[in-house]
């Protein structure tokens, strides 16, 4: 079935009751509502006095939560062979009538609407709180992680991190890209981890009776002085004799098991829409995509059940950073990874027939002889080609609208932003953080230029002196403009949903006609997108509560309807 | 946005009071978590007083190689078909210095070993090392097809070994990647006939004389020295680096005065990866030199040979014998996906009486293609056909191809 004819079928039964078939999907969505709601629900206004909705509701308390346990080599054969879910053209479920995301436990706005400062984006979710260095930190816990030691400490005030250290090798590569990767994520909106990258002597570390050490096979035994000699002699001190390792603050509340890119937790009862439908989880490929997270998809995350005001929720954080960037943690990153999944049936059969003579481009990928930076470049970074290693349907469901959203998070970060994150990677080679950061502009970049464009890059919609003002993307970001813009204005029954053309009414000053709701039809040139941008009188008061943005190809639709 | 409210709403069941509309959209979104709340059962927390995890177990932990009772799964000699067996395993005893293991496994053949290892790997400060393996081996279906390297495919014979043995290795690691040390053991060996069915014994072939040792049991004490240099990326299936090793060892029966050897085997791997380490080609050469005094002699079960899954692919297992082998291999390996790659390669070897006669002329000849499967970077399986002026041979293995240190 046809994208087009999917719209019809879903939003068939408001197109109907809609006067213009250019209604927007909200409203479309909301009158599909109708066939399956009693009366009275259907019966909802277009708009709630309380829209444009920026923060949910306090959480329902959860009761109970019992931690879900992953097995990440199993998971790792089934999404290996999972086939890329076909795109429905839903449109995300949890946006509000800006189409922005309302904050909740999986999300806050913070860099994009509030424009957090240099140093408060550099800071990331708490960098006033490192492990103190004063007294030694008491080791809680300590393992092997992979082939290096990662350490639960306590420092002095009672604060518990984990402490995670670079392979020899690689020096400095994920332990950069955590606490990079970890900043970036907090300013885009998401819960992170306090990451902090600590330099510390072997004598920083006490041994504490009660301390743990934990066995490959996930038990438990006392842990002895010799463990930790053992420990640390995986890794490598600088000629200083310091070492070096990311500390991650534990997460507050207990924690109950990661989440699922898609379906709902049953035991939330706050979680009430599918997390493929979430929009800052279909935003999270763009994202990923920018900064090089391919593991994305597994297990990179977790759930606390925290309080809130005296009520216990649950909280969705983004963890385990290592892997962004060029670091694939152990090593550099894959070649492959962010072209391709880990399988492609496709792709197998033509390596094997050219018998590796002709590799895909990303095999010619150049990159710098930095261990510290690991496999990362922009020139072959394609955004819209761009995959985690496996597929994952929350991404493939992402429409215009949802890669429109993203990329305006990431049109938002400035290139002094971008350059002072990447300082918190603590970098001994300056090369190495101008290298990242001057990708990650790039990158940046080919994402502006990639999805702003597909819908009308108008954004920051409001009425002042009773004129429709906006800020034109384009403009901002050196695109090229997608005006001369045109306005069409409609008065909007907010009850009904049905609109009505007013005569004359085509600049950007509100019509002076007596209705509590407006609509402007904002349209570029004839082949670009165009927005519905719905205005709500109270008073002497005019405010934009809520918008709709269009694809060029609906504006065919419409000409068809 | 309003379609938020799609995504909630479910229409009450027949016969269910229904609410006034909402007035807000906040209103909305409670009724709809409150309404999920409903359904979601009432879960009570677990006994606080419950005993602490001591790991959980799943089946995959037996062959997980973690601590405690486990199965083990592999070969119990060259040649001797696959077995499978019990395994218990502990680590970090004698306050973390130790790790020892011990192992039964039988295979359908009726080949069946028993093993016992202890390891300090991280000795003096880390820098040192200490392992060793006593075992005892029952290998039934030993082939042989005669010395030299022109033996003849029709003398397919086979026979039988039990072998007892204990092999010690101290080692030193002054550089990073280098390991330098000292070997020393026993080995016990007790051939007889061998159970092949419709395959010849090696005594109804051979002239006894030709097979030193097939009617003895022996006794060899073995000491020696051995360094290597070990810079591949990832020694379960390398695409950069190198291994480079030298093994040089003296025999001595225990005291028949009849046999005594001294053996020196070298060993060259070079990964050279292009387009990025997505394809590699892989060179390996790998010589075994023997000097027997003149008044001793080499059984003919400690021959050098070739022929098999690892040398000299296109030609039967153990078919060429001889006091010196030497065997250089090529592949070509290139990236289907991340978990499997292709792979073409070339072999081509002989084996000789003397050490003089170790070089590169009249080598014998195999080529092939095949497939490797990777978990984690890591080759645990191999399929491959290879061809040679005897036939195709097609193997099936679960290990990469070339030996790691020994």
């Amino acid at each position: 079935m046809s994208r087009e004819a999917q719209y019809r079928r879903t939003f068939a039964p408001a197109r109907q009751a809609a006067s213009r078939p250019w209604c927007a999907y909200s409203l479309v969505a909301l009158g599909a509502l109708s066939a399956v709601l009693p009366a009275e629900e259907s019966a909802s206004p277009a708009f709630f006095p309380d829209d444009p909705l920026w923060a949910e509701p306090a959480p329902e308390p959860v009761g109970y939560v019992a931690a879900t346990t992953a097995e990440k080599t199993k998971a790792v054969l089934k999404e290996t062979f999972r086939s890329p879910a076909k795109s429905t053209g839903t449109q995300a479920a949890n946006v509000n009538t800006l189409d922005e995301v309302p904050d909740s436990p999986w999300f806050t706005n913070r860099h994009r609407q509030g424009r957090m400062s240099v140093e408060a984006i550099a800071a990331g979710p708490g960098s006033e709180n490192p492990p103190s260095q004063e007294s030694p930190w008491q080791i809680v816990e300590a393992k092997v992680e992979g082939v290096t030691p990662g350490f639960t400490i306590e420092d002095e005030y009672g604060r518990l991190y984990v402490l995670k250290f670079d392979v020899p090798a690689y020096p400095e590569m994920a332990s950069a890209a955590e606490a990079i990767g970890a900043r970036f994520f907090h300013a885009l909106g998401y819960y992170v981890p306090e990451t902090h990258i600590v330099r510390f002597r072997r004598d920083q570390f006490a041994l504490r009776e009660g301390s743990n050490f934990e066995l490959r096979d996930g038990g438990f035994r006392p842990m002895r002085p010799r463990d930790l000699q053992e420990l640390l002699a995986t890794v490598k001190p600088g000629p200083d004799g310091h070492f070096r390792a990311v500390a991650s603050r534990v997460l507050p509340g207990r924690p109950v098991g990661p989440f699922r890119l898609e379906g709902t937790r049953p035991d939330d009862p706050n979680d009430i829409v599918p997390h493929e439908d979430r929009r800052e989880i279909r935003a999270l490929r763009l994202f990923a995509a920018w900064l090089g997270h391919t593991e994305i998809a597994l297990f990179n995350s977790l759930d606390t059940v925290v309080e809130s005001g005296g009520i216990p929720h649950i909280r969705h954080h983004l963890i385990d950073f290592g892997a962004t960037l060029g670091s694939g943690t152990t090593e550099p990153k894959d070649p492959h990874e962010g072209f391709e999944y880990e399988f492609e049936g496709a792709q197998v059969l033509r390596n094997l027939v050219t018998l590796g003579i002709r590799p895909p481009a990303w095999a010619r990928a150049r990159y710098p002889e930095m261990k510290s930076v690991g496999r990362f470049e922009a020139t072959l970074f394609d955004p819209k080609a761009w995959k985690p290693r496996f597929p994952v349907a929350a991404f493939d469901h992402a429409t215009e609208r949802d890669n429109f959203w993203a990329a305006k998070q990431v049109a938002g970060f400035s290139s002094d932003e971008i350059h002072a994150i990447v300082r918190q990677g603590k970098y001994s080679d300056p090369e190495a953080a101008q290298w990242l950061a001057r990708c990650l502009i790039l990158r940046r970049d080919k994402i502006v230029r990639a999805y702003l464009p597909a819908l009308l890059a108008l954004d920051d919609f409001a009425v002042r002196d009773d004129e429709l003002r906006f800020a034109d993307l384009n403009e901002v970001h050196g695109l090229d403009t997608q005006g001369p813009y045109h306005v069409q204005w409609y008065r909007f029954d907010n009850a009904t949903r049905q609109q009505q053309v007013v005569e004359r009414a085509t600049g950007f000053a509100l019509p002076a006609i007596d209705a509590p709701f407006l609509a402007a039809r904002v349209s570029g040139r004839a082949d670009t997108a165009n927005t519905i941008v719905y205005v709500r009188r109270t008073g002497s008061t005019a405010e934009v509560c809520g918008l709709d943005r269009y694809p060029p190809r609906e504006l065919a639709d419409r000409s068809a309807d | 946005m309003l379609a938020l409210a799609c995504a909630l709403m479910i229409p009450p069941a027949d016969g269910q009071e229904t609410n006034p509309p909402p007035q807000s959209r906040a209103e909305t979104i409670r009724r709809q978590r409150q309404q999920r709340a409903a359904n979601i059962p009432a879960k009570p927390p677990p006994d606080a007083n419950a005993p602490p995890r001591s790991g959980k177990f799943s089946p995959a932990d037996l062959i997980s190689g973690g601590d405690g009772w486990g199965v083990v799964i592999g070969r119990v000699a060259p040649g001797q078909g696959y077995a499978l067996g019990p395994v218990y395993r502990q680590r970090g005893v004698w306050n973390g210095r130790l790790n020892w293991q011990a192992s039964a496994r039988a295979s359908a053949t009726k080949a069946w070993s028993v093993r016992a290892g202890v390891e300090a790997p991280t000795l003096f400060r880390t820098r040192a090392f200490f392992e060793t393996d006593a075992f005892h081996l029952h290998g039934p279906r030993y082939e042989y097809y005669g010395r030299g390297p022109d033996s003849p495919l029709e003398d397919y014979s086979n026979y039988r070994q039990e072998q007892n043995g204990l092999e010690s290795r101290l080692g030193y690691r002054p550089a990073r990647h280098l390991r330098v040390g000292v070997v020393g053991g026993f080995l016990r060996v007790n051939p007889g006939p061998g159970s092949r069915s419709g395959v010849a014994q090696v005594t109804d072939i051979f002239d006894r004389a030709d097979l030193a040792g097939v009617d003895d049991t022996t006794h060899f004490w073995r000491a020696g020295l051995f360094a290597s240099y070990d810079s591949r990326d990832n020694p379960g299936g390398p695409r950069g680096g190198g291994l480079y090793q030298i093994r040089w060892e003296k025999f001595a029966d225990g005291g028949q005065n009849r046999f005594g050897f001294q053996r020196l085997r070298f060993e060259a791997q070079k990964f050279a990866p292009i387009f990025n380490k997505t394809n590699v080609v892989a060179l390996r050469l790998h010589s075994t030199m023997t000097w027997v005094p003149e008044n001793r002699e080499l059984p003919f079960y400690l021959q050098a040979t070739l022929g098999g899954p690892r040398e000299l692919r296109g030609f039967p297992r153990f078919r060429f014998h001889d006091h010196n082998a030497i065997i250089a291999t090529a592949e070509y390996r290139w990236r289907l996906f991340s978990g499997m790659d292709a792979v073409a390669f070339f072999d081509a070897g002989k084996v000789t009486p003397r050490s003089a006669d170790i070089n590169f002329s009249d080598l014998e000849a195999s080529a092939g293609a095949g497939i490797r499967l990777r978990l984690q970077g890591n080759v645990f399986m191999r399929l491959e056909t290879a061809f040679s002026h005897e036939g195709t041979q097609v193997w099936l293995r679960f290990s990469d191809i070339f030996r790691g240190l020994w």
